[in-house]
């Protein structure tokens, strides 16, 4: 069964690419464009992983992470940041709110199609 | 008493009057004797007449009583007879009984005239019958009554007389009555005739006494009338000597006397001409001088002039002392003291007295003192007392001339506090004020002035202001030129010298002084020692600059940040949606090289984005007490082998013993590696000697202690026109592609983070030296 991941990205563009980029691979894709939506998904489904944007309207990233880590069948699932923030402030942020990795756009799709195999395999 | 009267009269009149008691006294007593004596006769004379006649007619009634028995007929014929009777022009006889009823009338017989009354109302035919009656047989009366007969025209009563006698035996009064005047007619005209050659003797007395006196007095009159003459100033009369007696006599030698008279008067008269003249002349002066006096007195309204006796009685009081003291002239002259204008206190203290003592021995008083109003109001006076001396030199009163000083006492005060207070003010003033004569020479210097200078007060007063100069007389010449064309200078800066030699820069206000007729009378100028200003203002417009600079490089690293965080997503997109074109491409495919340009085209905007985001890290520079040559160190181990192969000589002079600096030594290590990385591409062009020189030092003068690293190259140098440009990001003369035009931004922002500061020292063909200063840690501090 092929494995899901959930995008969370205020920015459509990054959604059509990583959804691009990640369903010829084999992975199965939902992107939603806020907090909230993500949080009805996780209901509903079952991730493997989940890339969330940190600057979203509404609820920021970090918000949602500590949200989705008070989720008991999400204690565990691998949670990922891609942001455009990259100082280190951020980055011990994004880690303390309860995300395994805290990647900074651009990133290039290679290294990033590495990470996700190398963490959900 | 009357014999001086007699001898007080004229010669005429005493004649007259002797003449008159001599001649006309007894002349007026026989004339009176004799009237009155002849008077009397002639009346008894007239009186016997009428008694007479009433008699004939009592003997004719009597005879008839004889002869006829028959009254009847003796009646008509006694009728006859005694109408016939005048007396005088007016009387007549009538007989009435004794009844009153007329008997015998010339008109009016029968009529009853008992109760008749004469003029005064008098009932006199009742008394004269009553007297009639009380007759002895014989005897006559008389009666006189006053009468007026209208009758007649007669408008006031005469006086008339009657006589009478009683005729028994027919019961008959007979009566003769006329006017006084008419009987006594020939006495009158002998009174008259009297009187008439009385008064012709008297006047032909009077003529004579005249005429003699006239001839005796006429030449003594005639000396009175040349005397009087001569009194009045005529002496060229002289008197007429008709006769050759005493009194001809008394002429001759009055005359001759009249002659000397002449003589001596004509030589007192040119005499007594000249000194009236004289006279008249200074009597003319006088007038004027005491009309100029006494105008000067009255208008002297702002002084009070007052004369004053010994004893200090007010005998003048001029309109200028009413106006003062409020006393009116006419209330205080010879009536008040002039204790009254003096105050009691002072009076107490016998002022006067003083004052007086004063002006005897030495002429005159000045003094300042209070005197007093009528009113009592006390105000400040001068008063000059000055004492007045008849001819001897004695003193005999006092002028005291009194002003009120109110007004001066209050504008010295002002003029006293006004003094104070500029000095006050000119000694606490911060700047240094300085004023000089025409020639230069120093006339005022203030205590800031002390200071700046350095010369005290007592040492330049008097000096010539060149020596202040750092040119000298030149200097002092080219201010006044400046002076005299401009009228003054604001804020003209020049050089001057302190006492012990230091030049200063002084910024200065001067201008002309001038006295009330504007003429010029020296300078003047405020002096500020702008020396340390100025070279605070220097650093200020430095450290402004770089805060400017450094301002702008925050605003300028948000908007990077921002706009590097904004191309992330799209680029990212971008990026990977061309990966997964490329994955499913076949090799083949045509376009491949088309869209190999576009990924390169994607690799720039990452990499300018990736150096964006650098700039505009936002990280906190980690800081640490490091020694800055580790990071220098660093930077050339990374960039040793580069510079070897682009044939630049490296010179390094790293001090040992400089103090620590508090910095992020990743940071600066960036710095330098971008420093040295640009000196590397300044020399790329170069064909002369490439030289990199790396110095750290120490610099103490010029504020806090600082480390300095310097960073030079002999480069081409940056043209003048860039110089402050260089520091602005995306300013860049690399090729497209080389540079972001972002390093040295970076570097800038990196040393104020540090608080330290950049210098760039650069000349267009000599190669550049970038300076990083950063403020050396202070021992004792953390």
């Amino acid at each position: 069964m092929a494995k899901t991941i959930l995008v969370v990205d205020d920015d459509e563009l990054v959604r059509i690419a990583l959804n691009e980029l990640l369903r010829p691979e084999g992975y199965e894709v939902h992107p939603v464009p806020s907090g909230a939506e993500a949080l009805k998904k996780l209901d509903q489904n079952d991730y493997d992983l989940l890339m969330l944007d940190v600057i979203m309207p509404e609820m920021d990233g970090f918000e949602l992470c500590k949200q989705i880590r008070e989720k008991e069948n999400y204690r565990e699932t691998p949670i990922v940041f891609l942001t455009a923030k990259s100082r280190d402030e951020d980055r011990d942020e994004g880690i303390e709110a309860g995300a395994n990795l805290f990647l900074s756009k651009p990133i290039s799709p290679d290294k990033l199609l590495q990470i996700v195999s190398d963490t959900i395999g | 008493m009357f014999i001086p009267l007699f001898r007080d009269w004229k010669i005429r009149t005493k004649l007259i009057s002797v003449t008159l008691f001599v001649v006309l006294v007894p002349l007026l007593c026989v004339a009176f004797l004799s009237m009155d004596r002849f008077g009397k006769a002639l009346k008894n004379a007239s009186d016997e007449d009428l008694e007479h006649l009433v008699r004939s007619v009592y003997s004719m009634c009597k005879v008839h009583q004889e002869e006829v028995q028959e009254k009847g007929q003796i009646v008509h014929f006694l009728d006859e007879e005694i109408k016939e009777i005048k007396v005088g022009d007016t009387g007549y006889v009538y007989i009435i009984d004794t009844e009153g009823v007329l008997k015998i009338h010339p008109a009016k017989v029968g009529e009853n005239i008992f109760d008749l009354r004469d003029s005064s109302g008098f009932r006199y035919i009742r008394a004269m019958i009553t007297d009639a009656l009380a007759l002895g047989n014989g005897e006559v009366g008389t009666i006189r009554y006053p009468w007026m007969n209208p009758e007649l025209g007669e408008k006031s009563p005469r006086q008339k007389i009657n006589k009478y006698i009683y005729f028994r035996p027919w019961n008959w009064i007979i009566v003769a009555g006329t006017y006084e005047d008419e009987i006594y007619r020939s006495l009158y005209e002998t009174e008259r005739f009297i009187i008439l050659m009385g008064l012709a003797a008297l006047a032909l007395v009077l003529i004579l006494t005249l005429t003699l006196s006239k001839v005796l007095t006429k030449p003594i009159q005639e000396l009175t009338d040349v005397t009087t003459k001569m009194v009045g100033g005529d002496l060229s009369q002289r008197v007429i000597t008709r006769s050759a007696d005493e009194i001809g006599v008394l002429g001759v030698s009055f005359n001759r006397m009249i002659g000397q008279i002449q003589h001596y008067t004509s030589d007192l008269e040119k005499m007594v001409e000249a000194r009236t003249g004289e006279l008249k002349e200074s009597r003319e002066k006088y007038r004027n001088i005491s009309r100029f006096l006494n105008n000067v007195l009255d208008s002297a309204t702002v002084y009070a002039i007052m004369a004053l006796d010994f004893c200090g009685n007010i005998i003048e009081f001029n309109r200028g002392a009413e106006k003062l003291f409020g006393w009116k002239k006419e209330d205080v002259l010879n009536n008040k003291n002039i204790s009254i204008t003096i105050l009691p206190a002072d009076r107490k203290k016998g002022i006067q007295e003083e004052m007086s003592k004063r002006t005897r021995s030495e002429g005159v008083c000045e003094l300042e003192m209070y005197r007093v109003r009528k009113n009592g109001e006390r105000f400040p006076a001068h008063t000059t007392i000055t004492a007045i001396k008849d001819l001897s030199g004695k003193a005999t009163g006092f002028v005291e001339i009194v002003r009120d000083i109110t007004l001066r006492r209050s504008l010295e005060k002002e003029l006293r506090e006004t003094k104070e207070f500029l000095e006050n003010v000119m000694e606490s003033s911060v700047d240094g004020v300085l004023t000089t004569d025409l020639k230069g020479k120093i006339t005022y210097q203030n205590r800031a002035m002390e200071e700046i200078l350095g010369y005290p007060k007592e040492e330049v007063l008097g000096g010539h202001i060149s020596r202040f100069y750092v040119r000298g007389i030149q200097q002092a010449k080219d201010v006044m030129a400046l002076l005299q064309k401009e009228e003054m200078a604001v804020n003209y800066e020049m050089e001057v010298k302190r006492k012990d030699g230091e030049a200063l820069t002084i910024l200065t206000s001067l201008f002309l002084l001038r006295d009330e007729e504007t003429n010029v009378i020296g300078t003047a100028g405020i002096f500020k020692d702008i020396t340390e200003q100025k070279r605070l203002e220097a650093k200020l417009k430095a450290t402004q600059a770089s805060l400017v600079e450094a301002s702008k490089m925050r605003a300028l690293g948000e908007l990077v940040a921002g706009v590097a965080h904004e191309l992330n997503n799209p680029l990212m997109a971008s990026q990977t949606i061309l990966h997964v074109i490329f994955k499913n491409l076949p090799d083949d495919y045509p376009e491949r090289e088309r869209l190999e340009i576009i990924r390169k085209c994607n690799d720039r905007i990452e990499k300018i984005v990736e150096h964006l985001r650098e700039f505009s890290r936002q990280t906190k520079p980690e800081f640490k007490e490091i020694d800055v040559n580790q990071p220098v160190e660093n930077a050339l181990i990374i960039t040793g082998q580069q510079l070897l192969n682009h044939n630049i000589s490296l010179v390094r002079r790293l001090s040992q013993d400089l103090p620590k600096v508090i910095g992020d030594s990743n940071q600066l290590e960036q710095v330098f590696l971008n420093l040295i990385s640009n000196a590397r591409d300044a020399m790329d062009e170069t064909t002369g000697p490439k030289e990199l020189t790396i110095l750290s030092y120490m610099r103490e003068y010029e504020g806090p202690p600082m480390v300095v690293v310097s960073v030079q190259d002999t480069g081409e140098g940056i043209p003048e026109e860039n110089l402050d440009k260089v520091l602005e990001p995306f300013f860049s003369t690399k090729p497209v592609g080389k540079g972001t035009g972002l390093g040295l931004s970076l570097c800038f922002g990196i040393i104020e983070a540090h608080g330290g500061r950049l210098e760039i020292e650069s000349q267009h063909g000599n190669g550049t030296e970038i300076k990083i200063l950063l403020p050396a840690k202070a021992s004792g501090k953390e």
